[in-house]
């Protein structure tokens, strides 16, 4: 059994539908996160529709990622704001006029390159809305994935098309040159289904037999495919059972075991936090929002900090192994 | 109402999974015609059928009752499913598909999931994931559950009220008992509203 030690400082949160908050938990976790002591930085990723500075209250910011993109900027650090919240720093997005909304292959990996290098111990990714390339690109970079919803139908519809574009951009960029799994994913559907992409376990099923190598290294790939689900807007208990539908979908459907990290109450206060122009947790003393936040912050301080168990295949794992509590482990290929 | 086509006869089964019978007031056999299902949401059906024409105004048609028969298969017994046809729709000239929207009536717990196994045209996993959301919905019928236990502790208070105002001594204890138990109604219900906004939060 491997561990790898490396911490995650990168995190990024998505979630395919627009106006679910993924903005509002990005800055609300930074907060929680600062409140730890933690030094972090936000990244205002939607670009093209960029308003995380606003949330903020920075309403005009001398610099953004446009100025880095098009080589104004060298570094990346130096487009760093600081912001009104202690330990919070903020690179703000571009607005799309230099046509940065969509990077060129280069921008993009000298973006992701700077990106690791930045002066924090937590990089918060906010995502935009969609499930563009670019979008898809940015969130499976990051070590740490948070898909966010709200227990809207469309939302959980969103999310879940969002988790499976995510991972079948992973796979196709990952076996690019391996015709049999990319024909087996795309139209290794279950019989009868014409618009299907079909089951991954049905894929893992018949590699099994036909390519033990491949099956292996295809169920290594969805093992590493880790994924937080965060349900935003919480109104009911109902309203907790979205994370376990989604949940369930990708295990059955996808042979991936997302977490889920927590959930965050509904807060008006929020609303008028925002038409004020005023960073919504440092809004009220005791906000419900808040307090759902500041659990996801610790549970995500310790899932950087643990060390990820690598899949081994179960014949080769000694019987009597010491698996520390967290980190056991399903195997995805649910053999 | 008719058009003077034939009519498709009443038939018990056959090679389509699934079948329409809508009682025909002029006829003693009722109509029985293959469908196809289109689309399925929380009570809903969408079906088409591909040869409507045999009735020329399907309007007439809306409200009335109807049956689902989809056939058995395998070691999957046969499933009746009433439903009222809520609306009818023909595109084109007349001659294409005909839709109609069924709403179910008390359908069995197993109508959803069989009837959208019949639908061929979306991947299982969009299926999976409105299968488990409809789940998730059931539990606000527990809400509906407790609009009629207001209903009784309110009648239970009322009749305690009613009771002390006869003035008799041992109606009065009655009264006393059901205001009580009313009472400790309430409570029980202002309790357990706490404790679930407190999961909530």
């Amino acid at each position: 059994m491997g561990a790898s030690s490396s911490r995650i400082k990168l995190w990024s949160i998505g979630g395919g539908k627009g106006g679910i908050g993924k903005s509002l938990v990005t800055l609300g976790l930074g907060v929680s996160l600062s409140r730890l002591g933690k030094r972090v930085i936000l990244i205002d990723g939607d670009l093209g529709g960029a308003n995380l500075h606003t949330l903020m209250g920075v309403r005009y910011p001398h610099v953004n990622l446009e100025h880095f993109l098009n080589r104004t900027v060298a570094r990346l650090e130096d487009t760093i704001i600081e912001t009104p919240v202690e330990g919070i720093g903020l690179i703000c997005g571009a607005d799309d006029l230099l046509g940065s909304a969509n990077p060129t292959y280069a921008q993009k990996i000298r973006l992701l390159n700077q990106i690791e290098d930045l002066p924090a111990q937590y990089v918060l990714l906010d995502l935009g809305a969609g499930t563009s390339f670019n979008t898809l690109d940015f969130f499976n970079y990051c070590a740490g994935k948070i898909t966010l919803f709200t227990s809207q139908a469309t939302s959980l519809q969103n999310a879940y098309g969002f988790i499976k574009s995510a991972l079948y951009r992973k796979l196709s960029r990952e076996y690019a040159k391996d015709e049999e799994i990319i024909q087996l994913l795309y139209q290794g559907g279950e019989a009868g289904t014409e618009n299907s992409a079909g089951s991954i376990q049905t894929v893992l099923d018949h590699l099994k037999d036909a390519n033990p190598g491949k099956h292996a290294r295809l169920t290594q790939t969805l093992w590493n495919f880790q994924m937080f689900l965060v349900v935003n807007m919480v109104k009911s208990n109902a309203d907790l059972k979205c994370p376990e539908i989604i949940r369930s979908v990708c295990q059955d459907f996808l042979s991936i075991q997302p977490d889920i990290m927590g959930h965050v109450a509904f807060d008006s206060g929020v609303e008028a936090a925002v038409s004020q122009m005023v960073p919504f947790p440092l809004h009220q003393k005791k906000s419900k929002a808040m307090a759902g936040l500041d659990q996801i912050a610790i549970r995500l301080v310790r899932e950087s900090r643990l060390p990820r168990v690598t899949w081994k295949p179960a014949e080769e794992a000694p019987e009597a192994e010491d698996l520390p509590l967290d980190s056991i482990i399903i195997h995805p290929s649910g053999s | 109402m008719n058009s003077g086509r034939p009519k498709p006869k009443a038939a018990t089964s056959g090679s389509h999974p699934l079948y329409l019978e809508i009682a025909d007031g002029e006829a003693e056999t009722p109509l029985l015609m293959p469908v196809t299902i289109q689309g399925l949401s929380k009570g809903g059906v969408t079906v088409t059928m591909t040869t409507p024409w045999f009735i020329g105004d399907w309007e007439h048609y809306r409200n009335r009752d109807c049956i689902l028969r989809l056939e058995g298969s395998g070691n999957q017994p046969g499933l009746t499913i009433n439903a009222k046809i809520s609306w009818s729709k023909i595109s084109g000239d007349g001659r294409s598909p005909l839709s109609l929207g069924l709403r179910m009536i008390k359908p069995p717990r197993e109508a959803g999931k069989r009837l959208s196994e019949q639908i061929t045209h979306t991947s299982q996993d969009i299926k999976g994931l409105w299968e488990r959301y409809d789940q998730v919905q059931e539990i606000p019928a527990h809400s509906y559950l407790m609009q009629h236990f207001y209903i009784a502790v309110l009648g239970l208070l009322l009749a305690g009220l009613l009771l002390q105002l006869t003035g008799s001594h041992s109606f009065k204890m009655l009264g006393w008992v059901l205001w009580l138990v009313g009472s400790l109604g309430i409570g029980w219900k202002v309790v357990m509203t706490f404790r679930q906004r407190r999961v909530s939060e």
